[in-house]
């Protein structure tokens, strides 16, 4: 079984991407997997229209920008997206705050996506090193919400082991592009506990992570931690 | 599910390697290369283990004598590319002759100078001489160029100026739309898919714009996962058959180097 932890559906035009329900999967059948994590890339980017992500195989995620009104989300999903490179965050303010309140009271999962294309292709607002500073410095402090960072490179990673390591952090694989076999090498150096399989739908190709997992030289059970056994444990499943 | 096939050993080419005078990675790279059975292109842009944007005589010599080492150890899987600054003019030239008599296949050009200036153009005049393709690195970014880095027009450029030599342009000019925008009507430019994200339509755009022909994959590893890049040319939506020219057919072929001899 595969649980794809990264994927979007809707419709982002300055970026041509468009991507609805049936593509996605459709996507998700030519890559091997059976249920994915989805929220809206039009809501997070602001820049396209919303679609229908209502299905058995997809596990939907709220959107949450800087100015969403926290209390009017609904809490019939599972977690919850934030997008602080993109969307200037404030780890110390009362907004992030109020979320990981909320979310602590809904048993959400927090995911933190860090980058959604290579920073040369699309700007980001905000650092990917300053938002993890500030983000780093928050969860230290006081958060036992369950985190998933999105995003991050394999050197980046290095970076912040600490907090990677941390029980309530998970980490999505969809960015780790280089150096050679990269999970292998950060399954030694966190675990594959604490790694979750995740592809950048619709901005990568899905298969290429199915592909890349399983060519890798991990062992056939850290393989199906990451590929499912986490994300199910995560997910309540 | 997708096949992985037909990227599968023995059935791959790489056309874009790197040796990067490091041996943990270069040796991860081998590996790699020996357990696919695939062979690469290869240059070395640094002796020292890290890549030298505009490298002296000395440097670009000693760059290029390990990749010279590296094709005596690995007959048949090691295709050399000699590294050149476009801005040591006669020296260049004398190195290149050095580096294809010695048995390397083709020139790799960095950033010391945009491909498009006066600079460059006797390199490409050599190629021609020398029935040599030239890798060209090529890097659209949203943000200021590197110095001296080279955009897929400054390719077009250049290809325009010289019909009759062959160029790769690098990672599908990173931008990739704008990249096989700017090259599509110079049929003497090839474009490799190495060193970007595996960004969904790349592959399918590249074809579509220029013609299976004229795309071979590539990886930039070992700074790359090799995987990842891999994993793009079965991903896309594309022809079995376009696949194998993608994968190691067009290479052969540019290159002149027949399967058997693998």
């Amino acid at each position: 079984m595969i649980i794809d932890f990264n994927a979007h559906a809707g419709a982002w035009p300055e970026q041509h991407i468009s991507v609805d329900k049936d593509r996605l999967l459709h996507l998700m059948d030519e890559s091997g997997i059976d249920m994915a994590v989805v929220s809206n890339i039009g809501e997070a980017m602001g820049g396209g229209s919303g679609t229908d992500l209502k299905h058995e195989r997809l596990i939907p995620f709220h959107t949450v920008r800087p100015d969403t009104d926290i209390k009017s989300l609904n809490g019939h999903v599972k977690g919850v997206r934030v997008y602080p490179t993109y969307h200037a965050w404030g780890f110390s303010g009362s907004r992030w705050a109020n979320l990981l309140e909320r979310a602590e009271g809904e048993g959400w999962i927090v995911q933190v996506y860090l980058r959604l294309r290579d920073p040369r292709a699309l700007l980001q607002q905000v650092a990917l090193a300053d938002v993890m500073q500030s983000l780093s410095d928050a969860i230290e402090s006081s958060c036992y919400v369950r985190l998933v960072i999105t995003g991050m490179n394999f050197f980046e990673a290095e970076s912040y082991l600490p907090l990677l390591r941390r029980k309530n952090v998970w980490f999505e694989i969809s960015h780790l592009q280089h150096p050679m076999a990269p999970l292998d090498k950060l399954a030694r150096k966190i675990g594959s506990s604490r790694m979750l399989f995740g592809t950048n739908t619709p901005f990568f190709y899905p298969f290429v992570t199915t592909f890349r997992t399983m060519h890798s030289g991990l062992s056939q059970e850290e393989m199906n931690r990451i590929l499912s056994g986490n994300a199910l444990s995560l997910l309540d499943m | 599910m997708k096949s992985s096939l037909p990227a599968e050993p023995g059935k791959i080419f790489d056309i874009h390697v790197h040796l990067l005078a490091q041996p943990e990675a270069d040796a991860e790279f081998l590996q790699f290369a020996h357990e696919w059975r695939m062979p690469f292109a290869i240059s070395c842009l640094g002796p020292d283990g890290s890549m030298i944007p505009n490298p002296t005589v000395d440097e670009v010599r000693r760059a290029n004598d390990k990749v010279l080492g590296l094709m005596e150890q690995e007959p048949g899987m090691a295709y050399g590319f000699c590294y050149a600054n476009p801005l040591h003019g006669q020296q260049a030239l004398d190195e290149i002759r050095r580096c294809i008599s010695g048995g390397m296949v083709g020139i790799k050009l960095w950033i010391a100078c945009p491909c498009s200036r006066e600079e460059a153009f006797s390199i490409f005049e050599e190629s021609i001489a020398l029935g040599v393709p030239v890798l060209q690195h090529a890097w659209k970014r949203i943000d200021k160029p590197l110095p001296g880095e080279s955009v897929a027009s400054d390719v077009a450029a250049a290809a325009k100026k010289y019909p009759d030599a062959r160029i790769i342009m690098a990672h599908l000019g990173f931008n990739w739309r704008m990249g096989m925008d700017a090259i599509k009507d110079c049929s003497n430019v090839w474009t490799d898919t190495s060193g970007i994200d595996p960004e969904m339509g790349s592959v399918e755009y590249a074809v579509q714009m220029l013609g299976a022909d004229r795309v071979l994959y590539g990886s930039d590893a070992p700074g790359r996962d090799t995987l990842a890049q891999l994993g793009k040319i079965p991903a896309a939506e594309i022809s079995h058959k376009d696949k194998e020219k993608i994968l190691h057919q067009n290479a052969e072929k540019l290159l002149n180097i027949a399967e058997a001899e693998q």
